[in-house]
C-alpha cells in the first residue's frame, strides 16, 4: 500500500462555501484521510507547508494579484489540480459583472485607486491548465469524495455527461418547468448536482455550467420566452454563473 | 386515493429497474450478490403500463435472466384499472388500450360497481379466498361495460397511423423532418426517462467508504452524447440529428411477438420542455415521403 | 455457480507483455480450475472484464480455443479503465465474465480458404482466427492481410514476422502494410518485396485473386475501414455471405440489455453483443448504421 498523499487546499476570491464544503463530508472525511494527509487548508488547519502536493484543490476566482501568486504556486507544487466550484471552473457570479476593474472600483467607492490590486475576475481554469474542474454552487460533496477516492486509488475520476432533467427524474421530482412555468435552466445545465434546486421547488439556476459538447441554448430561450419571461430577464440568467451568452 | 388519474411521471418500471439499482456491493475484494426478494402489490396500472411491461420483460427475462428483475416480477401482485384517455394518449392507435394478459386482476369502472378480470393464477386464489366481496356478473354489468368501452374508443384525441410504420420509416431516414425537430430538440433525455419501453441503462461503481465499493445502474439515455461513444473517440451518433432519428426508429420497431417497442402513454409528449409529440413527428414523417 | 450474469469469476494474470508503447498482451487464467475446464468460447466471441471496484469494459479474446488453460486479452490503453489496467502487474486478480457475442462460424468455414483483413488493432480477434484454424488444419489456404500505421504499432510483431517468413510450410501466407516508414520495415520490405509495402491495407489486395467459390473473407479493423476493404472483395465477385465482419460499440451489460449497442432502423434493430459482433455484409446492406 502507498504511503499517503499529500492534500492542499487553497482558497482564492470565493465565499468561502467550498473549502466549508469539504469539512462539511463529515464521517467521510475519516475515509478521504485514510489515504490523504492535509499539507495546507488554511480553514481547517494553521499548518503552512511550503513543499511539493501530491493533490490540491483551488476554488475561487482569480480577482486580485495575491490570488495569481498563490494559484501558480499550488499548480508549480502539484501533481494533479483540482479546480472545484464554478468561481474556479465558470466564473460564478463576480466573473459575470461586465465592466473592466477600474470602473467597477470607481462605481463602488467612487475612486479608481486600486490599493489590493484587484483584476478582472477570471476562473481559474483561464489561467493555468487543471486536471480536473468540478463545477457547482457548491459544488456535490458526493462528486468530491468520488473524485478524491479514485484519484487515490490510482484511476481517473469520472466525469458526468448529462443533464439536470436525467438527476430530476432519477429522484422523482416535479418538473418545474413544465408544471409551474419556473424559469429552469435544467435541460441545458450540466448534471451531477443530484437536482438539488428543483427538490426546493426552485427552477435550477445553471451553476454547474452549459453541457459539453452539443447543446441547444437557442431552443431553451425560445421555451423560456414562450413562458412569458423578457428577453433581458433569460440573458441574465444565462449569464450569471457560466457567463453564457445564447 | 386518485383512482381517475391519466398518467403518473415515472411508469411501472421504476419498481422492477429501480432508477438507481444497486447491483452488487463490494465488500473484502468479492462481490456480494445483491438479489433481494420484496412483495409488492401495484394497485391501479393502465392498461398501456401493463404492454410496457410485457415488452421490458421481453428484453430482461430472456436469455441470461436479469436475477433482480425476475425477482421483483415474479413477487409483484399487479392490479390494472380502467381509464379515460387525456389529450396526450394513443394507445388505441398501438393497440395497447386494452390488456389481455399481463396482470393478476383487471378492474373495469361500471357505473354501479367494478367489473374484476382476473389474468392468472394468482388473481384466481385471490379472489377465491375472498369470495364474499364479490358478486356474479349480470347482463346488465357487460351492457354497461361494453358501453364504456365503446365512449371510450371515441374519445381519443391523437391517432397513430400504424400502418408499415417500421418500412415507412426506413425509406424515410433523409427526410428534413428530422432535422427540423432536432433542432428544436433539447436532448435533455425527459423523453427517455419517462417512457415505460426505455431499457438503456448506464452502470458505475461509486464508493461507498474507503475500502468497499457499490456497483450501482442507473436509467441513460440515448439522447447523450456519450450513449454511441466508444473507447479511442469515435462517436456512433455524433449529432443530436443522429440520436434524435435512433429513438424514433428503437420507439417504432415491430416484433411480431410484442408489438411495437411504444405503447401510445403520452409521457414523452406531457414531459417534453420543447413541446415535441411523438404522433406529430412521425405523421410529418409520413407526410414528407409522399 | 451463481444465477447471476453480472458476476465476475476471478483469472489470475500470469503474464503482462508489451507489444506495443501502447497496446499490451495480457495472459489470465481463472483461479477456480473448474470454470477454467468449463470456459469454452469461439474466436470472435468476447469477454467483460471487470476491475472491481472501478468499472468492466469488453474485451475480444486473442487467444485460440484450441490452446487450453489460459486466455489472452490484447489491450490497448486508450480510456480511463484500460490505463488503470495498464498499471496491474502478475499475480493481480480480475473479474472475467463471457464469452458473449455470437463468434464466427468457424465449423461452417471448414475446408475453404480464409482471407483475414485487419487494420491496427483488428488483428486481435483474428489472431484467435488465425491460430486455430492453423492448429486445427481444417482449412485450405490462409490469407492475412495486416495494415498498420507504422511498423512499431504491429501487434503480435514475433509471431506475424515468423508467418511472414515462414508460413508457406503451414498454408499462411501474410502481407504487411505500413503508411509511415522507419528503419526496420524498410529492411523487412527489402528481404519480403512481394508482401510487404507501404500504403493501407487495402493496397495489399492488388494482384491478388480468390476461388470466391471457396472462400470466406474475416474482416476487423476501425470503423472507417470497412466499406474500402469491401469494395475491394466485392470487385473480385465475393458474395456478402462470404464475407465477415466482427464490429464493435459501446457495451455496458455484454448481454443485450443495457441498449447502449442498439443499431439499426425500425425494421433492422440489432444488439452489437447478442446479435454480434460478427455479421455479414448482408447484415450490414439490410441494418443501416452497421458500418
Amino acid at each position: 500500500m502507498m504511503g499517503k498523499l499529500k492534500l492542499g487546499v487553497f482558497e482564492l476570491t470565493d465565499c468561502g462555501g467550498c473549502a466549508l464544503n469539504v469539512l462539511f463530508l463529515y464521517e467521510r472525511l475519516f475515509d478521504v484521510l485514510e489515504f490523504y494527509e492535509v499539507g495546507e487548508f488554511h480553514m481547517a488547519s494553521s499548518l503552512h507547508e511550503n513543499e511539493h502536493y501530491d493533490v490540491s484543490i483551488v476554488t475561487g476566482t482569480v480577482s486580485t494579484h495575491r490570488d495569481l501568486e498563490v494559484l501558480r504556486e499550488a499548480r508549480n507544487r502539484s501533481n494533479y489540480l483540482i479546480a472545484l466550484g464554478t468561481c474556479a471552473t465558470h466564473g460564478s457570479v463576480q466573473g459575470s459583472v461586465e465592466m473592466p476593474i477600474r470602473e467597477k472600483l470607481k462605481a463602488v467607492y467612487g475612486d479608481e485607486s486600486n490599493p489590493m490590486r484587484a483584476m478582472d475576475s477570471k476562473p481559474v481554469v483561464e489561467h493555468v491548465a487543471v486536471d480536473l474542474a468540478i463545477p457547482g454552487c457548491p459544488y456535490n460533496k458526493e462528486e468530491l469524495y468520488q473524485a478524491l477516492m479514485d484519484i487515490a486509488k490510482g484511476i481517473d475520476p469520472v466525469r458526468p455527461d448529462y443533464p439536470v432533467c436525467v438527476e430530476c427524474k432519477l429522484n422523482e421530482y416535479e418538473c418545474v418547468l413544465i408544471k409551474k412555468d419556473l424559469p429552469c435552466l435544467g435541460p441545458i445545465t450540466l448534471g451531477g448536482c443530484n437536482a438539488v434546486c428543483i427538490r426546493s421547488g426552485l427552477g435550477c439556476i445553471g451553476c454547474r455550467g452549459p453541457l459539453p459538447g452539443e447543446v441547444n441554448p437557442a431552443s431553451e430561450y425560445e421555451i423560456l420566452r414562450s413562458k412569458g419571461y423578457d428577453d433581458d430577464y433569460i440573458v441574465r440568467k444565462f449569464k450569471t454563473f457560466a457567463r453564457w451568452e445564447p | 386515493m386518485a383512482i381517475d388519474y391519466n398518467r403518473t411521471m415515472l411508469p411501472p418500471k421504476k419498481f422492477f429497474v429501480r432508477p438507481r439499482d444497486k447491483m452488487l456491493h463490494l465488500k473484502n475484494g468479492k462481490w456480494e450478490n445483491g438479489v433481494e426478494e420484496e412483495s409488492l402489490v401495484l394497485f391501479g396500472v393502465h392498461s398501456c403500463d401493463i404492454h410496457g411491461l410485457k415488452i421490458l420483460d421481453k428484453v430482461y427475462l430472456g436469455e441470461p435472466v436479469d436475477p433482480y428483475y425476475k425477482a421483483r416480477r415474479e413477487s409483484a401482485f399487479i392490479v390494472g384499472i380502467s381509464c379515460t384517455p387525456d389529450e396526450y394518449c394513443f394507445c388505441r392507435s398501438l393497440g395497447t388500450d386494452f390488456a389481455m394478459d399481463g396482470f393478476d386482476l383487471f378492474l373495469h369502472e361500471l357505473p354501479d360497481g367494478w367489473l374484476v378480470r382476473v389474468g392468472s393464477v394468482k388473481g384466481h386464489e385471490l379472489v377465491w379466498e375472498n369470495e364474499e366481496l364479490f358478486e356474479e356478473v349480470t347482463e346488465e354489468d357487460i351492457q354497461h361495460f361494453r358501453e364504456c368501452e365503446e365512449k371510450r374508443a371515441k374519445s381519443f384525441k391523437r391517432k397513430l397511423s400504424k400502418e408499415g410504420l417500421a418500412d415507412m420509416l426506413d425509406l424515410a431516414y433523409g427526410s428534413p423532418v428530422w432535422k427540423k425537430y432536432a433542432d428544436i430538440c433539447l436532448a435533455c433525455g425527459n423523453c427517455n426517462m419517462v417512457c415505460p419501453t426505455c431499457r438503456c441503462y448506464e452502470v458505475c461503481d461509486k464508493w461507498i467508504n474507503a475500502y468497499e465499493a457499490v456497483r450501482e445502474r442507473r436509467y441513460d439515455s440515448c439522447f447523450m452524447e456519450s450513449h454511441g461513444l466508444v473507447a479511442g473517440g469515435h462517436n456512433f451518433r455524433p449529432t443530436r440529428l443522429d440520436r434524435f432519428r435512433h429513438r424514433y426508429y428503437c420507439k417504432s420497431y415491430f416484433d411480431p411477438s410484442a408489438g411495437f417497442n411504444c405503447v401510445g402513454c403520452g409521457r414523452c409528449d406531457e414531459f417534453c420542455p420543447a413541446g415535441i409529440e411523438h404522433v406529430k413527428v412521425l405523421d410529418e414523417v409520413r407526410g414528407s415521403l409522399q | 455457480m451463481s444465477e447471476n450474469p453480472y458476476l465476475s469469476y476471478d483469472a489470475r494474470i500470469l503474464e503482462v507483455k508489451d507489444l506495443t508503447p501502447r497496446e499490451k498482451l495480457f495472459t489470465l487464467r481463472f483461479v477456480d480450475p473448474e470454470v477454467g475446464e468449463n470456459f469454452s468460447f469461439k474466436p470472435g466471441q468476447f469477454v467483460i472484464v471487470d476491475v472491481r471496484g472501478f468499472g468492466e469494459f469488453p474485451i475480444s479474446i486473442c487467444s485460440s480455443p484450441t490452446r487450453k488453460g489460459y486466455i489472452q486479452l490484447c489491450i490497448r490503453k486508450v480510456g480511463r479503465m484500460t490505463k488503470f489496467i495498464h498499471r496491474m502487474k502478475e499475480g493481480e486478480i480480475v473479474g472475467i465474465r463471457g464469452p458473449y457475442g455470437n463468434g464466427f462460424p468457424m465449423e461452417r468455414m471448414e475446408g475453404s480458404n480464409l482471407v483475414l483483413v485487419a487494420g491496427g488493432l483488428g488483428m486481435a480477434p483474428l489472431r484467435s482466427v488465425l491460430w486455430y484454424a492453423i492448429d486445427s488444419g481444417k482449412y485450405e489456404h490462409i490469407w492475412l492481410f495486416y495494415g498498420t500505421k507504422a511498423y512499431e504499432d504491429l501487434l503480435f510483431r514475433d509471431e506475424i514476422v515468423h508467418l511472414l517468413k515462414h508460413g508457406n510450410a503451414m498454408n499462411c501466407s501474410v502481407k504487411l502494410a505500413y503508411e509511415i516508414e522507419s528503419p526496420s520495415c524498410i529492411y523487412l520490405e527489402r528481404g519480403f518485396s512481394d508482401r510487404v509495402c507501404k500504403g493501407v491495407v487495402t493496397d495489399l489486395f492488388r494482384g491478388e485473386e480468390f476461388d470466391v467459390e471457396n472462400t470466406y473473407a474475416l474482416i476487423c479493423g476501425p470503423p472507417v475501414m470497412y466499406k474500402f476493404v469491401i469494395r475491394e472483395l466485392s470487385n473480385r465477385r465475393l458474395s456478402p455471405g462470404r464475407i465477415y465482419m466482427t464490429l464493435e460499440r459501446r457495451m455496458r451489460c455484454g448481454i443485450g440489455k443495457c441498449g447502449h449497442c442498439i443499431v439499426g432502423t425500425s425494421t433492422s434493430i440489432k444488439y452489437v453483443c447478442k446479435d454480434g459482433p460478427v455479421f455479414t455484409y448482408w447484415d450490414a446492406l439490410s441494418t443501416r448504421g452497421l458500418i
